[in-house]
């Protein structure tokens, strides 16, 4: 069997070798001109591709959504006014609060001071009347002390658009407490109550 | 540039990056093979020249599509014998014999040579095309048998044949 196969396949290769000898010898070629316009047909391609695939390109990468980096940049942007709002929110809610306690308050000393020009009819001694009122933040002694700063800090419209944006947040946060801690003071209190907080004649 | 120590594979991938010169190199390294296939098929230099222009026409635009896993060569033949059998039933084959004789005209002064072309003309389409393909396109059998769509021991037959028929013809006196 080996030794069949061995002339088989030398004689398969001396075809081979025959038909490319003979080959090397044939001086036909194909033309110049295919070879040229085979080479400029490739060339122009390319250019064609590099044209078509400039705008396209750049048309692909507008429509495309923003990269990673730009979707950061562009996630921050949208934060950012929210950052400034909410102190703003927070420092409007706050004055609003403020504006809230002081009328109350007044009020508070307005209706005081009727009853006890009433129960005292005509016997107001005018030092009594006259003497001053002492702001509506002032009467909460310590409780309201230890808040009026943070209530100062946040009424001023300013400081709520200010750049320290988290700073006010907090701050602000911690005046809703305290007018929670005013006004049920306010509010409980029955309206004979504050003539003990008045002077003592 | 020079790409000499490039596959392929890689010249083509870079024609359709957008290296032109790549594609150059490509075609030169191919150039003749592929003309002698149409060639000694067809008998028609002309239509050879025809064809071979045709189908690098379609290299150069279908080369962004070339599939990596598929060799180049492989790819090259098979849009060669596409085209060429398209060719030979758009022309009825006649028209290619009757100018199969003004080849060997022109061929005349190259006895051995013609001896060659004889023969392989002689050669039945299948044995010929497969045996071409293999020597000109230096596919294995499987390529060969995928490129002519037949099973890979049909084309081992044909090959087989091919070369002893060859053999034969070649060796007779002139």
């Amino acid at each position: 069997m080996n030794a069949e196969a061995e002339p088989s396949s030398s004689r398969q290769e001396d075809v081979d070798d025959k038909y490319r000898r003979l080959s090397a010898l044939a001086p036909s070629r194909p033309s110049v001109w295919v070879r040229r316009s085979v080479l400029a047909h490739a060339k122009q391609l390319v250019a064609e591709r590099a044209i078509r695939i400039g705008p396209a390109a750049a048309a692909h990468v507008a429509d495309k959504p923003m990269p990673v980096t730009t979707e950061i940049q562009s996630t921050a942007e949208d934060s950012a006014p929210a950052w400034r709002r909410r102190p703003a929110i927070f420092g409007a809610g706050a004055v609003l609060v403020a504006v809230v306690i002081a009328l109350v308050v007044s009020q508070l000393y307005h209706d005081l001071k009727s009853p006890t020009a009433l129960l005292t009819p005509g016997s107001p001694s005018p030092a009594t009347a006259q003497q001053p009122i002492p702001p509506a933040t002032e009467t909460m002694s310590p409780t309201t002390q230890a808040a009026s700063p943070a209530a100062q800090a946040t009424s001023p419209t300013a400081q709520a658009t200010s750049p320290t944006a988290p700073v006010i947040s907090p701050t602000a946060k911690a005046t809703s407490p305290t007018a929670q801690a005013i006004s049920p003071t306010a509010g409980t209190t029955p309206p004979d109550a504050p003539a003990a907080t008045l002077p003592p004649r | 540039m020079t790409y000499d120590g490039e596959t392929d594979e890689a010249l083509i991938g870079r024609y359709a990056g957008g290296d032109s010169s790549a594609f150059e190199m490509l075609y030169r390294r191919h150039e003749m093979r592929a003309w002698r296939y149409l060639d000694r098929n067809l008998s028609d230099q002309a239509a050879a020249d025809g064809l071979l222009q045709e189908v690098w026409f379609l290299i150069a635009r279908d080369a962004e599509q070339y599939d990596p896993g598929t060799r180049f060569r492989t790819w090259l033949f098979s849009l060669i014998h596409t085209r060429m059998i398209d060719s030979v039933q758009e022309s009825q084959r006649q028209a290619a014999t009757e100018q199969a004789a003004d080849t060997s005209t022109a061929a005349a002064g190259h006895e051995p040579l013609i001896a060659l072309n004889d023969a392989i003309r002689q050669l039945s389409r299948e044995q010929r095309e497969a045996f071409l393909l293999q020597m000109e396109g230096q596919l294995s059998i499987d390529e060969v048998a995928r490129v002519t769509d037949s099973t890979f021991e049909t084309t081992k037959t044909r090959l087989r044949n091919a070369r002893a028929h060859l053999r034969e013809l070649l060796d007779q006196p002139a």
